[in-house]
C-alpha cells in the first residue's frame, strides 16, 4: 500500500500526464495536489521532497536536472523535473484497487 | 508592511535548509537546495497577491521539520549519526539514572543504568527511520508545530523545575522554614514559572501525541491509536492540575495561616497531590501499557526491535505507574517522553526490512517512464 502522500503525489502526475505534461516539478506537484483537494493543502516542504526522493529510490518515479541554459534563458532557477514510471502506475493502480475511496479525481459516471 | 513578512518568509526556507544539510556531501546538499530554492520561487511566482504567502511558507516550512530531520539522519555519515544517536539517548539515559538513583540510593548504580539506556536508545535511534509520522493533512497540520513548541518550553521548564526540590519546597518540616523559604527573594515566582511552562510544555507535547495519535503507521499498519493518548493526557493534565494546583494552594495557605497552614499543607494537600500522581501514573501507565500491546500486534518490525518497543513501553509503563509511591516528584516529568522515546526509536529502526517483506515495493533496477 502506498502511503497518502505517495497516492496523492501519483495522482498529481497522472493528471499532469493527461495534459501532456510528461515531467513536473515539485511545486507543480504541490499545487495539482492542491487544486484536487479543492482546499489550501501545501505540502511541507521537507515531507514532499523527502517523499520524492524515497519514490524515486523505489522505481516508482525518475528524475533529471533540466538543462540550465533553459533555465538562465527565463531567469529562473534549474528546475527538478520528475516523471512516473511504469511501476508507479502499477503501485496507484493497486492501491486504488484496494481503497477506491482514497483517489480524489472525480469518478467517471 | 505585507510584502516586507513576504520577504522574510521567502529566505526562511533556503535559510532552513542550509542549516539541516550542514555536513552532508556535496551533491546532496547541493540538490536539496536547489530544489527548494526553486520551489520558493515557483510559489513566489503563482501566487495570487492577496493570499497569505508569508502564514503559508512559514507553515510549510514547520511542519516539514520532522521529515527534514529524518532526511538528515538517513543521509548522516556514521559519525554524525553516532552524535545524533546519542543525543536522542540523553533524555532516556538520564530518566533511568533518576529513577534508579531513587531506588537505591547509590550513585553508581543510577549512573550505570543510566548509560546502558542512553546506548540502548542510542543504537536504536542511529538506524535509518522508515516510518510515516503522519498520514493524515490534519496530523499533518497540527503535529510538528506543537511538537516544536513543546520542545522549546519543555527543555527550560525542566531545568528550572529541576532546580527546585521538594525538600526546598518543605523547609524540612519547619513550617517558619517554609514561610522564610517562600517569602525569600523570587522562589516564589521561580517555583510557579517553573511549573506553569513545564505544564505548558507537557500538554504541548501531548497535543502533538493527540494529533499523531492513529496516524503512526507503517504502510497500514495502525500502532499508536488515539485512546492511549487520551489517557495519557488525561493522566498528566490530572497530575498537574491537581497536584501542582493544590501544592500552589498550600504555598498559599502557609503565608496566609502560618502553623495552620503547615497542617494543612502536610495532610490534605499532601494527600490529594499524591493521589493526583497516583492516579495520574497509572492513567500513564495503562497507556503505554496499551501502546505495548498495540505494537505487538501491529507493527512489522520483527526480531528484538519489536522486542525492545514493546520492553520499553512495557517497563515505561510499569515504571510511570509506580513512580507516585515510589518517587513523587518532577522526574515523572522525564520518565514519561522518556519512555515514549525508547519505545518509539526502537520500533522506528525496524522499518525498512519490514515494510518490504509486508509488501512494500521493491526497487526496480531500470525503471521506464510511462
Amino acid at each position: 500500500m502506498l502511503v497518502r502522500l505517495e497516492l496523492l503525489i501519483l495522482e498529481a502526475g497522472l493528471v499532469l500526464l493527461s495534459r501532456q505534461e510528461k515531467e513536473f516539478h515539485g511545486y507543480q506537484l504541490a499545487r495539482e495536489i492542491r487544486n484536487l483537494q479543492g482546499d489550501r493543502f501545501r505540502a511541507a516542504y521537507g515531507t514532499l521532497y523527502r517523499t520524492l526522493e524515497r519514490m524515486e529510490q523505489s522505481g516508482l518515479l525518475q528524475s533529471r536536472w533540466e538543462d540550465p541554459a533553459l533555465a538562465e534563458a527565463e531567469g529562473r532557477p534549474r528546475r527538478r523535473l520528475y516523471q512516473i514510471t511504469g511501476e508507479g502506475v502499477s503501485a496507484y493502480q493497486r492501491t486504488l484497487e484496494a481503497a477506491p475511496a482514497l483517489s480524489l479525481r472525480p469518478r467517471e459516471a | 508592511m505585507k510584502r516586507r513578512l513576504d520577504t522574510l518568509a521567502l529566505a526562511l526556507p533556503p535559510f532552513w535548509a542550509r542549516v539541516y544539510t550542514k555536513g552532508l556531501s556535496p551533491e546532496l546538499r547541493g540538490r536539496r537546495l536547489a530544489e527548494i530554492e526553486c520551489d520558493v520561487f515557483e510559489q513566489q511566482s503563482d501566487r495570487g497577491l492577496s493570499a497569505p504567502l508569508a502564514l503559508d511558507v512559514l507553515v510549510a516550512v514547520i511542519q516539514g521539520i520532522p521529515d527534514d530531520l529524518a532526511w538528515r539522519l538517513a543521509h548522516l555519515t556514521a559519525r554524525g549519526r553516532l552524535a545524533q544517536a546519542l543525543a536522542a539517548g540523553i533524555l532516556p539515559g538520564l530518566a533511568v539514572a533518576w529513577f534508579t538513583y531513587h531506588i537505591t540510593q547509590r550513585p553508581g548504580a543510577a549512573l550505570g543504568a543510566g548509560l546502558v539506556a542512553l546506548a540502548a536508545v542510542a543504537f536504536a535511534a542511529g538506524k535509518e527511520p522508515k516510518v510515516e509520522l503522519y498520514t493524515s493533512e490534519t496530523q499533518r497540520r497540527s503535529g510538528p508545530g506543537a511538537f516544536v513548541l513543546a520542545a522549546a518550553v519543555l527543555g527550560p521548564a525542566l531545568l528550572i523545575a529541576g532546580s527546585i526540590t521538594s525538600a526546598d519546597y518543605t523547609g524540612g518540616g519547619d513550617p517558619m522554614d517554609d514561610q522564610a523559604w517562600v517569602e525569600a527573594a523570587g522562589h516564589t515566582t521561580r517555583w510557579i514559572t517553573g511549573y506553569l511552562l513545564s505544564g505548558a510544555g507537557l500538554a504541548l507535547a501531548l497535543v502533538a501525541l493527540l494529533a499523531v495519535g492513529g496516524g503512526v503507521r507503517s504502510r497500514g499498519s495502525r500502532v499508536l491509536g488515539s485512546l492511549p493518548c487520551a489517557l495519557a493526557t488525561i493522566g498528566v493534565a490530572g497530575m498537574l492540575v491537581a497536584g501542582h494546583g493544590m501544592r500552589a494552594l498550600g504555598l498559599a495557605a502557609v503565608l496566609d495561616m502560618g502553623g495552620d497552614g503547615e497542617a494543612f499543607l502536610t495532610n490534605d494537600v499532601v494527600d490529594s497531590v499524591s493521589l493526583a500522581w497516583v492516579i495520574g501514573g497509572v492513567l500513564i501507565g495503562v497507556a503505554l501499557l496499551m501502546l505495548a500491546a498495540g505494537v505487538w500486534r501491529t507493527a512489522p518490525a520483527s526480531g528484538w526491535r519489536r522486542i525492545g518497543a514493546v520492553a520499553a513501553f512495557v517497563l515505561g509503563g510499569l515504571a510511570v505507574a509506580a513512580v507516585p509511591a515510589i518517587a513523587p516528584g518532577p522526574g515523572v516529568s522525564l520518565v514519561f517522553p522518556a519512555c515514549l522515546l525508547a519505545g518509539f526509536a526502537f520500533l522506528l529502526s525496524g522499518q525498512a526490512a519490514a515494510s518490504q517483506a509486508a509488501g512494500g515495493f521493491t526497487s526496480p533496477t531500470a525503471p521506464s517512464p510511462v
